[in-house]
């Protein structure tokens, strides 16, 4: 795994040809299971149908709706969007030593309190408006899974239990809440009010047009330049931690200077700061020109077109948690209670303040997801009934898909979320159920968890690893 | 070099199997009309509407030689997708089945100008502060961009005075009541029309009713049936999918009576057969097969349509094993109400 504390995040500092291997090796498993459920749905497709041509139409189905087909690898996008988002908040309890089975209850939280705060106020401009309805959805989320933290916390009720029945609290809470006291006045269709427009998470076609009122390019240069700085933050801390010899090979650390005294100074200081440069200069640049490029050119032009801006949300989010878990105190306390909680105790880290933080980060993803899909894919702009079906029980197996690491998140969500899209041309094409697809996802999952299986199918001898903390609890990974 | 050449042979299986699925011919002759069919989040064999609707649309498609394929929605997020996918592929007619899809339907209508749509339970009016139809408009279809779609309606409240009539007619206890889904306008429809028709026959009748926002939960609506039952009610009417079969169970289960909705329940839900008088039928299937059959004659028009006891398109099931146990005077009654609501004598109290 790529945990820098393990005694192999030395080899980062040894040139390009180690790290490739380790890529490789790190993703060879994954790609091997993939292609082995592939062959075995092909199988149970070939026995089901009977007919050889029918295996070949429900994947070409399945490969031209995920990616081909107009509007098909957006569609893509969309639905691993909330995946992402699901599985971060998935992983990040993982590491944490929890199970947080509870997602999705807390994406219909995130979801509730999101369309509450989306209609609640009105005429504030999207500056304000949408990082309050994003705040409100990451709370309301959050909210939801600190109560079972704090109670694993306090009383060592487990949290698998105790988030699985907060998530039927929180189905019939908010089917009460939008049926009763926010349903929409007007219409006769059971859903909360429509959002202010100005918290609508934007359509990427749609961003030329709301780009020519300033106070949204603000907003998006805001966004894009806290978005550099977290990157520029999250690789610029790698070097940091990195012995001197490797800050050469960050791509934004600065070589050591030969000089001494003050030129060292600066660059340091620099340095300190380059992040927080990056991200004030990425903000102004785009500021300034991103309103009139976009009017002279923009690559989406398809207004029915649903891909949106959650799309860098989520690879933010991937980035924080990254950064928050590997690179940060906060985040090496978290795994410390997650890899033993009796050192950690032993070592002055709270264990009660790690679990309830751990859960409600975790929630607050999860509350995001939900507030994602409520601003930025509802047809509506709001909550209504059947909101969500199943994404937070299929972001157990992308989290485990992706081994807890948010950049194989960010791959694996994408995988289940083109599988999910392309499903429904897969049936048409072939007739083939898509209800297939949850078989082919199960036999990844499988796969993935039970590697020695793979192992022994392509008859692949077992990386030799180095001395692993064999006491990750559980699904720690 | 054993694996090595596994893994090769892998590959070469799946490379040669999208290869072969290039080379499949794709797409039949153009003749050929071809069907799409949406369902809501029910799913095509929900037992009720979704179900009847592919029926409808099935027995047209054998009749005149086309296709049709349909998907299921899984959750609201996903309505304009799969219109979407069908639309892509180049369907010629596609069917929209429930209430809820009537932003989705609209939206992919105004898109895809070419595609004939059809949409169950949804019928646009100019409103207040809409997306889709806004106040400007008079009529949503020949000026509001809607001109390729028509809505397919059921006059709910007469069949639901029916089995109003029938519940007051065989209650003994004097208090009926129904078991209802979503507060949803055609489910509202059907409340108000047996409440009334209960009240016509028997005006000083009790009525009781529960909206449970869903149509898939079965134990709520059997709670929710109990605790009816508990306050005397003695027929329980299910409407809202599997939420009211969930009430028809309650009253099976008590040796009560009860009446089925949608379709003729003692054919689908065969486990509550016994207490079943009757059910509030609208026949779906036969409205959609009557649209298609518009639309292999070219007769087919946008705007709304409905189905209603004038044109047999509502209408009580049969009494089946209780025929003999309805007396004479409840038979008497329903038949004149049919015939006052049809000539408009009567009215079911239904405000929209």
């Amino acid at each position: 795994m790529t945990d820098s504390a393990s005694p192999k995040g030395a080899v980062a500092g040894r040139g390009w040809f180690p790290l490739l291997q380790r890529v490789v090796d790190l993703l060879s498993m994954p790609a091997l299971a993939l292609l082995t459920a592939f062959v075995l749905g092909a199988v149970v497709i070939l026995i089901t149908s009977g007919r050889l041509e029918t295996v070949g139409e429900a994947y070409w189905g399945l490969l031209r709706g995920a990616f081909i087909k107009q509007r098909g690898f957006s569609e893509s996008l969309v639905a691993a969007i909330p995946y992402v988002l699901l599985s971060l908040g998935l992983a990040l309890g993982f590491k944490t030593g929890l199970f947080n089975i509870g997602v999705e209850g807390q994406f219909y939280m995130g979801a509730l309190a999101a369309a509450w705060a989306g209609q609640a106020i009105q005429g504030v401009p999207a500056l304000v408006h949408l990082p309050v309805v994003l705040l409100a959805g990451a709370a309301g989320g959050a909210i939801w899974a600190g109560i079972p933290g704090y109670l694993k916390a306090k009383t060592g009720a487990h949290e698998v239990i105790s988030t699985m029945m907060m998530n039927y609290i929180a189905f019939r809470l908010t089917e009460f809440i939008i049926s009763g006291p926010l349903r929409a006045p007007s219409g006769s269709t059971i859903q909360t009010p429509r959002i202010s427009p100005a918290a609508e998470l934007w359509a990427l076609w749609d961003i030329p047009n709301r780009l020519t009122a300033p106070l949204n390019a603000l907003t998006l240069s805001l966004a894009l330049g806290f978005g550099a700085w977290l990157i520029a933050r999250a690789a610029g801390a790698g070097g940091q931690h990195a012995p001197d010899g490797a800050s050469a090979h960050t791509g934004i650390g600065v070589p050591v200077s030969p000089f001494a005294g003050l030129i060292a100074r600066i660059t340091h200081h620099a340095s300190r700061h380059l992040a927080l440069v990056v991200g004030l200069g990425v903000a102004l640049v785009s500021f300034v020109a991103l309103p009139p490029l976009t009017r002279l050119w923009w690559p989406f032009t398809d207004e029915y077109d649903r891909l949106h801006l959650g799309l860098l949300l989520a690879i933010l989010a991937a980035v924080g948690v990254w950064w928050l878990l590997w690179k940060t105190t906060i985040g090496f306390e978290l795994r410390t209670v997650g890899a033993n909680p009796n050192a950690a105790r032993y070592a002055g880290v709270s264990i009660t303040r790690n679990i309830v933080l751990g859960m409600a980060l975790s929630g607050a993803l999860a509350g995001l997801a939900g507030t994602v899909e409520v601003i930025g894919v509802s047809i509506c702009r709001c909550l209504p009934l059947f909101f969500s079906s199943g994404y937070g029980f299929d972001s157990i197996a992308i989290a485990l898909l992706g081994r807890n690491n948010p950049f194989g998140i960010l791959a694996s969500a994408f995988l289940f979320g083109a599988m999910r899209n392309g499903a429904d041309l897969m049936e048409l094409n072939s007739g083939v159920s898509k209800y297939i697809i949850s078989l082919i996802q199960a036999l990844v999952l499988l796969f993935v968890a039970a590697p020695a299986v793979v192992r022994w199918m392509y008859r692949i001898k077992a990386a030799p690893r180095a001395a692993e903390a064999p006491l990750t609890r559980g699904w720690g990974g | 070099m054993r694996n090595r050449f596994l893994i090769v042979l892998t590959l070469l299986v799946l490379v040669s199997l999208v290869v072969a699925a290039c080379a499949a011919p794709g797409g039949g002759t153009s003749a050929k009309k071809k069907i799409g069919l949406v369902t809501d989040v029910g799913g095509v064999n929900d037992k009720s509407f979704n179900q009847s609707a592919w029926a409808g649309v099935q027995k047209a498609v054998k009749e005149f030689g086309w296709e049709a394929k349909f998907i299921e929605s899984k959750q609201p997020t996903d309505y304009e997708k799969n219109i979407d996918q069908f639309a892509t592929e180049k369907y010629d007619v596609i069917v929209t089945v429930g209430f809820m899809m009537g932003d989705a339907t609209a939206i992919k209508a105004k898109q895809y100008p070419n595609i004939k749509f059809a949409i169950i339970d949804y019928d646009y009016w100019p409103t207040k502060d809409s997306q889709i139809c806004p106040e400007t408009v008079k009529n949503c279809y020949d000026d509001g961009g809607l001109k390729n779609v028509t809505s397919l309606m059921f006059q709910e409240d007469q069949v639901g005075f029916l089995a109003g009539v029938l519940a007051g007619g065989m209650t003994k206890t004097g208090t009926i009541c129904s078991v209802a889904g979503m507060e949803i306008p055609p489910v509202v429809r059907f409340v108000v029309g047996y409440q009334n028709g209960a009240k016509w026959i028997k005006p000083d009748v009790k009525t009781l009713n529960v909206y449970i926002p869903s149509f898939v939960d079965t134990p709520k609506g059997k709670e929710t049936g109990q605790s009816m039952i508990g306050q005397g009610c003695d027929v329980v009417f299910g409407v809202g999918g599997n939420t009211g079969n969930g009430g028809l169970l309650a009253a099976k289960e008590k040796g009560l009576m009860a009446i089925g909705v949608d379709v003729d329940q003692y054919l689908t839900y065969p486990e509550v057969k016994d207490a079943l008088l009757s059910s509030a039928a609208k026949n779906v299937d036969a409205a959609v097969y009557e649209y298609l059959k518009a639309v292999n004659n070219n007769t087919d028009k946008a705007g709304v349509f409905t189905a209603n006891l004038q044109n047999d398109g509502v209408g009580l099931a049969p009494f089946h094993d209780w025929d003999s146990k309805i007396p004479q005077s409840v038979k008497d009654k329903i038949k004149q109400a049919t015939e006052e609501l049809k000539s408009g004598k009567l009215a079911t109290g239904y405000k929209p």
